[in-house]
């Protein structure tokens, strides 16, 4: 830092004994984030109880006021006109807080922040007014000029507002303004640059020109500062880097690059946290912490401001990307970035309240408030007081470290509010989706689905614990009682992708099995056999029902291929074949055709069986398809050894007792699956069947070992263990 | 016109040419015009020549001498108004009533800037400006431009 | 006492660059007040009073439509003046002051020199006027005659105060 005497009584701009520090942001060139420093640090020195001015003297192209301010709110005078009066001789009635905004501050925070903007800017009021300003500046040389004018603006400034300081944002390049805002106005100067050769150069040049320029004989030696702002990874350029360090002979702080915010407009920025490649190095904090070395002082202040800070840079991030950076909430839309807005100053007089970010609808009424409450403060007071206070539906009170306490306006009439347990901020579809926005139940979400918005089913898969894990029965029931078919087949759709190889053992084979058949089927058309959930789910139901594993086209032990339609992948069909049909085909509900290890459906009988029995065609039809898969896999399933079924054929009571513990099965998945409605619907069915059909039942009294140990003596077409004998011979010659 | 063509140029002409030059510079003023400044410095350099062939203790001389200083100050250009006001200041003959003039139209020009510029009057830095602007017109090279 | 605006050239010989603009504005002035040449115009000067004609050359008034009137006035009182003073005491301009010194006209005569601020009306108050125009000639520290002269339009006169 150039020209600083620590410790030394400056020599401020003093007005009736108030010293206001004059900061000059200078660049020579655009584009190197002057304007956001100089709105970041306003703020920061305000939130730390120092009181404070900011001034846009970049009149050519005037910015302050998109950082600092609401720009859509109208203003009809700045430093143009003040300029320009002061120039014309004009009556000064009129206060300079005319032309001053109030920026709100949180309550408490004991500072101030007032922003002169350059005027009306872009009104083509603004433009005519800058027109004018430069004719004065030309047409009367005795009524002073320029360098008259701005001082007269500072000293008002000083009268009027009686900052601690006052921050200017100047005009880049070489103007005369620019000039006189660095070399005549300001106590020190902060020159910012960028990497690139111009940058430095012009830096360098204008540097030396201050050093060298006349100062007003009351003031101190200007001091000089630099930035090097805009950096990319040090690594990339690291010579680059060190040149310049050299240059300025080490008095010079860097800031990092940060991509994302190389367009924004917002205040509250910083780079990416988690990324690796970010070197530690974070722009918001490395700003964060240049500020703060800067104006030193108020330390408990400033360190409270930079908590505050920075909570409000981890909620709009959130807001404006959608989600956090480390769990991606795909197909959730970010808030616009014109419905939101930062401080917003709520109530009258001594009642009022800053929130720290609002949240608006198309018609710009507060959706959701968002308040930092710092360690002292009351969350639920806060709460509290917005409910009471404003119509908002939703308040989010953070902390530094989320989760953030969200809190809603109950539905019922006389009601206070309640907390939420959802732990991240709404998005503008879930005000318009979910009838409460912070009710992200798997009802609710449900019900949204239903309503037209199945994006949500999305959120219901992805929020649920990873795949290795069980699911929630909520999770799973709620889903499962999706009665239209293409909800239920985006459900299916979503819980298969994520599913890692074949360790399926979660919502999508549950869900393939409870769902509606009709979106079963077509999700495993779609998705096909190889590698995918529907592979896995078959897998998982031949393995841990029959004991067999299902690998269609695998390699038998010891090498010898197997070839038989059955190393066909199994595939599901549904057939709208008549009833008659169905009969004279050979099926009633539904089929298995080993010929083309098809499992057909049969929909119209289903749905005639399921109208006689008073039971639901779907869970008729979600039993048939068990049932018959079940019988699929005991064909083309292969045992321990990789032996599939055999060539021979049955003889009739040992495919008659087959087919009984091929229901046997079916009844033991139906269990394992917990849905009472399927289990019911399989339970009346058998029920009604023909009498020869409800052999099956004393074969219930088995063991799971013993049901399979039989099913394999089956397969083999041996001869029957003694312990079945009797089982064998109780079963009737002919179904 | 040269300058030995100005010198040769008669007090009648130039009372009749600095008279034609006021009046313009006076419509220019009351127009608000930028030609005003221009106007003005026509009007000193005649009430310079005037001076310079007028003596300074006599009606004319002294009408001309603060003349020249206050249309200086009127096109702008402090400094030289200052140099010129050293320069009949020092000249023995001018009588006191017209040094007070010249002493006037000081007054009266840092009374017009503390007019437009009452604040900064206030801060008592309006005489540092003065010699700012002085330094920074003597400056050698510089990088901002400056318009005044 | 016969003013006759027409002849302000040769009275005043170091008017001859706009000589022209304040003889026109004197017509103008005149005729635009409804009066023809000549007219008679009260005279009271010091508080004596006598009666002038003033005469002029006609001007067309449609040029009015293209002058400034508050000039009309004015350099139209600087002709009455100018002529008014020359013919009363033979005073001659010698040079325009600026404003700073608190008076519009440097003069001569066999007797010295006069400072002379002049000032135009249409409808107000001439005598009101002269007060203003004395109190602000006074205060030309020049050692020589100070004079105020106030002309009216209306109905033609012209006021004159010394300080």
């Amino acid at each position: 830092m150039e020209g600083l005497r620590r410790g030394a009584r400056l020599s401020r701009f003093s007005q009736g004994g108030v010293s206001m520090e004059t900061v000059a942001f200078y660049s020579y060139k655009g584009g190197v984030g002057r304007t956001l420093l100089v709105a970041n640090t306003a703020q920061f020195l305000a939130l730390s109880g120092r009181r404070v001015v900011a001034l846009d003297l970049d009149l050519e192209a005037p910015g302050l006021h998109h950082k600092l301010w609401n720009p859509t709110a109208v203003t009809t005078r700045g430093a143009v006109d003040e300029l320009l009066a002061a120039l014309e001789g004009e009556q000064r009635d009129r206060s300079l807080r005319d032309a001053a905004i109030e920026v709100q501050l949180p309550s408490g925070s004991g500072g101030s922040l007032f922003l002169i903007p350059a005027g009306s800017a872009p009104s083509p009021a603004y433009w005519a007014a800058l027109e004018r300003l430069n004719h004065a500046l030309r047409a009367h040389r005795r009524n002073g000029g320029l360098p008259e004018a701005v001082l007269e603006l500072q000293a008002r400034i000083a009268e009027e507002f009686d900052p601690e300081f006052l921050l200017i944002d100047s005009r880049t390049g070489i103007t005369e303004l620019g000039g006189l805002a660095t070399s005549l106005l300001a106590d020190r100067v902060i020159c910012l640059m960028t990497t690139s050769p111009e940058s430095v150069e012009g830096i360098r040049v204008v540097a030396d020109a201050l050093r060298a320029a006349p100062r007003l004989a009351s003031q101190e030696p200007l001091r000089i500062e630099f930035l090097l702002t805009r950096v990319e990874n040090r690594l990339v350029r690291p010579h680059r880097v060190a040149e310049i360090f050299e240059e300025f002979e080490g008095s010079i702080t860097i800031l990092p690059h940060d991509p994302g915010l190389a367009n924004g407009e917002q205040v509250w920025r910083r780079s990416r946290p988690h990324d690796p490649e970010d070197a530690g190095m974070s722009l918001f904090q490395a700003t964060l912490g240049w500020i703060a070395k800067a104006f030193p002082g108020h330390e408990g202040q400033a360190a409270a401001a930079q908590r505050r800070m920075w909570a409000v840079c981890e909620a709009w991030l959130y807001l404006t990307r959608g989600g956090s950076r480390s769990s991606p909430l795909p197909n959730r839309s970010a808030w616009p970035l014109g419905r939101l807005r930062e401080g917003v100053r709520f109530g009258w007089a001594e009642n009022c309240r800053q929130a720290d970010i609002v949240a608006y609808d198309l018609n710009t009424q507060p959706l959701m408030i968002i308040e930092f409450v710092d360690d002292d403060g009351d969350p639920d007071a806060a709460a509290g007081w917005w409910f009471s206070e404003t119509q908002v539906p939703v308040v989010a009170v953070f902390d530094p470290y989320p989760p953030w306490r969200l809190y809603s306006r109950e539905h019922a009439p006389g009601s206070g509010f309640r907390l939420s347990n959802r732990r991240d901020l709404p998005l503008p579809r879930d005000f318009e989706a979910l009838p409460d926005p912070t009710d992200v139940s798997v009802g609710a979400l449900l019900d949204a689905a239903r309503r037209g918005y199945p994006e949500y089913l999305r959120r219901i898969v992805d929020e649920q614990p990873i795949v290795s894990e069980p699911v929630a029965d909520e999770v799973v029931d709620g889903l499962a009682c999706l009665d239209d078919i293409e909800l239920a087949r985006q459900a299916l759709e979503y819980s298969a992708f994520g599913v890692v190889g074949q360790e399926v053992n979660g919502l999508f084979p549950q869900l393939f099995w409870r769902l509606p058949p009709e979106a079963s089927i077509q999700v495993a058309q779609q998705l096909g056999h190889c590698g995918t959930a529907v592979a896995g789910t078959l897998a998982l139901l031949a393995q841990e029902t029959l004991g067999l594993r299902y690998q269609p086209d695998a390699i038998a032990e010891g090498g010898a291929e197997v070839r038989d339609p059955g190393t066909r992948s199994i595939s599901f069909e549904i057939s709208t074949a008549s009833p008659e049909m169905a009969v004279a085909s050979g099926g009633v509900l539904g089929e298995y055709r080993p010929g083309t290890n098809e499992v057909v459906l049969y929909s119209q009988a289903i749905k005639r069986c399921a109208g006689r029995l008073a039971l639901r065609a779907r869970h008729v039809g979600s039993v048939t398809l068990i049932h018959q898969t079940l019988r699929a896999l005991a064909r083309v399933g292969r045992d321990l050894d990789g032996r599939m079924w055999p060539e021979s054929e049955l003889t009739a009571k040992a495919a008659l007792v087959l087919e009984a513990l091929i229901h046997y099965f079916t009844h033991q998945h139906l269990v394992r699956l917990r849905d009472p409605k399927l289990l019911r619907a399989w339970e009346t069915l058998t029920d009604n069947r023909t009498p020869v059909r409800r052999t099956w039942k004393p074969i219930l009294d088995l063991s799971a070992e013993d049901a399979r140990s039989l099913f394999m003596e089956i397969r083999r077409g041996e001869e029957l263990a003694p312990r079945w004998r009797s089982l064998y011979d109780a079963m009737p010659e002919q179904s | 016109m040269t300058d030995t063509a100005a010198l040769a140029i008669s007090e009648d002409e130039l009372d009749t040419l600095v008279s034609i030059a006021i009046r313009r510079a006076e419509i220019l003023d009351d127009e608000g015009s930028p030609a005003a400044d221009d106007a003005w410095c026509e009007v000193s350099a005649y009430e310079q020549r005037l001076a310079a062939i007028t003596s300074p203790s006599g009606i004319a001389g002294g009408v001309a001498r603060v003349g020249a200083v206050r249309a200086t100050l009127a096109a702008g250009h402090r400094a030289e108004a200052e140099h010129l006001a050293a320069r009949y200041l020092a000249e023995s003959q001018l009588p006191a009533e017209r040094r007070a003039a010249v002493e006037r139209v000081f007054q009266e020009d840092r009374d017009r800037l503390a007019r437009h510029f009452p604040a900064l009057a206030r801060t008592g830095r309006l005489a540092e400006v003065a010699k700012w602007k002085a330094s920074a017109a003597a400056q050698g090279s510089r990088v901002f431009p400056r318009a005044a | 006492m016969r003013l006759m605006l027409h002849r302000l050239c040769s009275m005043h010989p170091k008017l001859r660059a706009y000589r022209a603009d304040l003889v026109k504005s004197g017509a103008l002035a005149l005729q635009r007040a409804g009066h023809v040449s000549p007219a008679a115009a009260v005279v009271v000067h010091d508080g004596l009073e006598t009666v002038a004609g003033i005469e002029w050359l006609a001007e067309d008034l449609r040029a009015l439509e293209l002058l400034d009137h508050n000039r009309v006035t004015e350099d139209g009182a600087e002709a009455v003046a100018l002529t008014y003073v020359n013919v009363k005491a033979g005073w001659v301009v010698k040079r325009r002051l600026q404003r700073g010194d608190h008076a519009d006209w440097l003069m001569e005569n066999e007797d010295g020199s006069m400072a002379v601020e002049v000032s135009g009306t249409v409808a107000g108050d001439p005598l009101g006027r002269l007060g203003e125009k004395k109190r602000q000639v006074a205060e030309c520290s020049l050692p020589v005659y100070r004079l105020a002269v106030v002309v009216g339009f209306e109905r033609p006169s012209i006021l004159a105060g010394s300080v």
